[in-house]
């Protein structure tokens, strides 16, 4: 059974709609990362779940029962906020201890279960401060800690993350998972960091402009994108994308006004007309000629960016002591196996059929 | 902003200077008044420097003011005036910033209207309804033909009466509104960040739940700097205990000092009534002096 499923769940403010019909079911005991740029609408979805905000139409399922008019509290969802959003005039223990609280549980259990949550997340020294007293990364555990303690079925975080400077970061998000894996719930997080999300998702659903992009694990979504926008958005540097068409009855692809390419199997498509894409990483040295442009060095590896021959853009990766001058040559090959297709119109992926084994004539990476 | 300008420096500490001697000046005639015999305070030109007399002053001004039951009468008004001002403000910005309902602009409009309008504009309407709580209900019962009904029906007429008039309830009531306060509750429930509300529902904290264990902590500087300045405004009330207080054993010790000035041909005992007036002054400032610490904090509202 999903741990939480939406049916047809739309948001909107006024005449303004924030989620379109949303379908999507989010496994038990998965760390779900929910990733769009901001303004997707990524965490009024999450809010949702939390009951913070109303739902204009479908249905919410958490575990199976029907959750849109429940209280936020009888969900059985446990939140870490942005901010954290610690009650500045409580000590930790008493910010922990605070939903025990409210539910009205015996004092000396209170203090048993803070102890046993402070210290999986060592803050058993810190029990007496105030929030104010802490750093970011204290206060995030604090924030975890209050969340832990009602021992909820479902932890949901709203860019815990990203108030964080990039070395804690690194750290939290592995003491996340670490967390996730002991606790065994299901985590929902939201975030607009894909590096975040890669490392962190066993599932990822990816948003775009209120509307469910990709569902499915980091590697999927990374080696088969189902749109443009889910092309454009995960990987860094951006997939290059060039107009192409396609010839051959669909066995090969054009770029425009340069070489064509062989696929591994037959497009079939309504026009000739495709968006072609490639990673920069699965860009190889090769036959196709390039002006180099820019070289930025990585450390480990150098970024080129170059310019084909009909001036069409494409950035790729080489390693750092084989990289070209600026303004010298490069010959560059696209492997047949790395290509990906598009519809420019809807921006859907376009299917391949395999009709024959495809010629490897490059080495698998 | 850091500026370096010695004129200026000069010119305002300047300014300030006169402007706290302005202040101060009829503080230090009442006080020296309150030295003097009745010789001494009635002499021209008036005396600058302080005389003996003052212990016996203030006890002859104790004693003749009825003091000790003034001072109560007062205490429990301002008191009741403070806490009423604090809960009813509270509870109104309360329900204007964390509830969304189809009234709430206009209702915080209203509220803010009325900042503009002292308790002296509605002092005639307030005091009929003083007379009699139940005033408007009975003029609702007559008009709409319910107290002509009932008495045809059961032969029993309708007459419903709460008077408030020298009691410390009608002393209390009609001053409890506060528009300013419910301001300044508002201004600092604004400041709450929006997390903070969200995390308490999540956490299972209702409505009163949330007011009581994150809201109330949080203001307590705003409440302290309140209850100071509500403090010295409901002790100085003069005109409504005037009105309210028909007896002179209600009154309050600002009624009472205007009783003791004297009047016609009576003895021109002003020492006495300065003393009277030194004590009354007493009370606000200790509340100042004590207060002040906290008063600043919640004006100035850095503890976040």
């Amino acid at each position: 059974m999903a741990a939480i499923a939406f049916r047809k769940a739309r948001k909107t403010y006024g005449a303004n709609t924030a989620i379109h019909d949303v379908d999507l079911e989010l496994p038990e005991g998965a760390f779900v990362v929910i990733l769009g740029p901001s303004g997707c609408g990524k965490s009024t979805l999450l809010r949702m779940i939390a009951g913070l905000e109303e739902i204009s139409g479908g249905d919410l399922l958490i575990h199976g029962t029907r959750m849109n008019e429940r209280e936020p509290k009888d969900r059985g969802c446990a939140m870490v906020f942005q901010n954290y959003a610690l009650y500045p005039h409580m000590t930790v223990a008493e910010n922990i201890a605070y939903p025990l609280k409210v539910a009205g549980l015996p004092k000396a259990e209170r203090q048993a279960r803070v102890a046993e949550v402070a210290a999986a997340l060592e803050l058993s020294a810190l029990l007496e401060r105030r929030p104010g007293q802490l750093s970011g990364g204290q206060r995030q555990r604090v924030a975890m800690g209050r969340a832990m303690v009602r021992r909820p079925k479902v932890f949901l975080y709203d860019e815990p993350l990203s108030n964080l400077d990039a070395k804690l970061r690194v750290q939290m998000r592995l003491e996340l998972r670490r967390l996730h894996e002991q606790l065994g719930a299901t985590s929902v997080l939201v975030t607009h960091d894909q590096q975040e999300a890669m490392t962190l998702a066993d599932h990822m659903v990816v948003m775009h402009a209120g509307r469910v992009e990709q569902v499915g694990s980091p590697r999927e979504i990374y080696e088969r994108p189902a749109t443009l926008f889910v092309a454009g958005f995960i990987g860094a540097p951006a997939m290059n994308l060039l107009p192409a068409e396609l010839v051959q009855g669909g066995r090969a692809v054009r770029i425009a006004g340069g070489p064509v390419l062989p696929l591994p199997g037959r497009a079939r498509h309504g026009s000739a007309a495709v968006t072609l894409g490639i990673r920069p990483e699965h860009v190889q040295p090769g036959e196709i000629a390039a002006q180099v442009e820019m070289v930025e060095d990585l450390g480990s590896s150098a970024l080129v960016h170059a310019r084909l021959g009909e001036g069409l853009a494409m950035a790729f990766h080489t390693a750092a002591e084989a990289a070209p001058a600026r303004g010298g040559r490069a010959g560059l090959h696209l492997p047949a196996e790395r290509l990906h297709l598009f519809d420019p119109v809807t921006g859907r992926r376009l299917a391949l059929e395999r009709e024959t084994q495809p010629a490897l004539d490059y080495a698998p990476l | 902003m850091v500026e370096r300008r010695p004129l200026l420096d000069i010119f305002t500490h300047l300014l300030l200077l006169l402007s706290a001697l302005a202040l101060l000046l009829p503080v230090w005639l009442a006080f020296v008044a309150a030295t003097q015999d009745l010789a001494g305070v009635s002499r021209i030109p008036i005396n600058w420097l302080p005389g003996p007399h003052l212990w016996e002053n203030l006890q002859e001004a104790w004693t003749r003011g009825g003091f000790a039951t003034r001072f109560t009468t007062s205490l429990i008004v301002a008191v009741g005036v403070t806490l009423g001002k604090i809960v009813l403000a509270m509870l109104a910005a309360f329900a204007i910033v964390f509830f969304q309902w189809r009234a709430r602009m206009l209702v915080f409009w209203a509220i803010f209207l009325t900042l503009m309008l002292p308790l002296e504009v509605r002092i005639v309407p307030t005091y009929a309804v003083a007379a009699n709580a139940l005033r408007p209900f009975q003029a609702i019962l007559d008009a709409t033909g319910l107290t002509a009904l009932v008495q045809m029906l059961t032969g029993i007429e309708i007459s419903l009466e709460w008077r408030m008039l020298n009691t410390p309830a009608g002393l209390i009531l009609p001053l409890i509104a506060t528009a300013t306060g419910t301001f300044l509750y508002r201004q600092f429930f604004l400041t709450i960040p929006e997390e903070l509300v969200e995390a308490a529902k999540m956490d299972g904290a209702g409505p009163l739940r949330f007011l009581r264990d994150v809201l109330v902590p949080l203001s307590r500087t705003t409440m302290a700097a309140l209850a100071t300045i509500l403090f010295v405004y409901a002790w100085n009330q003069y005109l409504w205990p005037l009105l309210v207080t028909t007896e002179p054993e209600r009154a309050t010790v600002m009624v009472q000092l205007s009783r003791m000035v004297p009047r016609g041909d009576a003895l021109p005992q002003w020492n006495i009534v300065m003393a009277g007036v030194l004590l009354a002054m007493l009370p606000p400032l200790a509340i100042v002096v004590l207060m002040q610490r906290w008063f600043v904090r919640g004006l100035v509202q850095t503890e976040k």
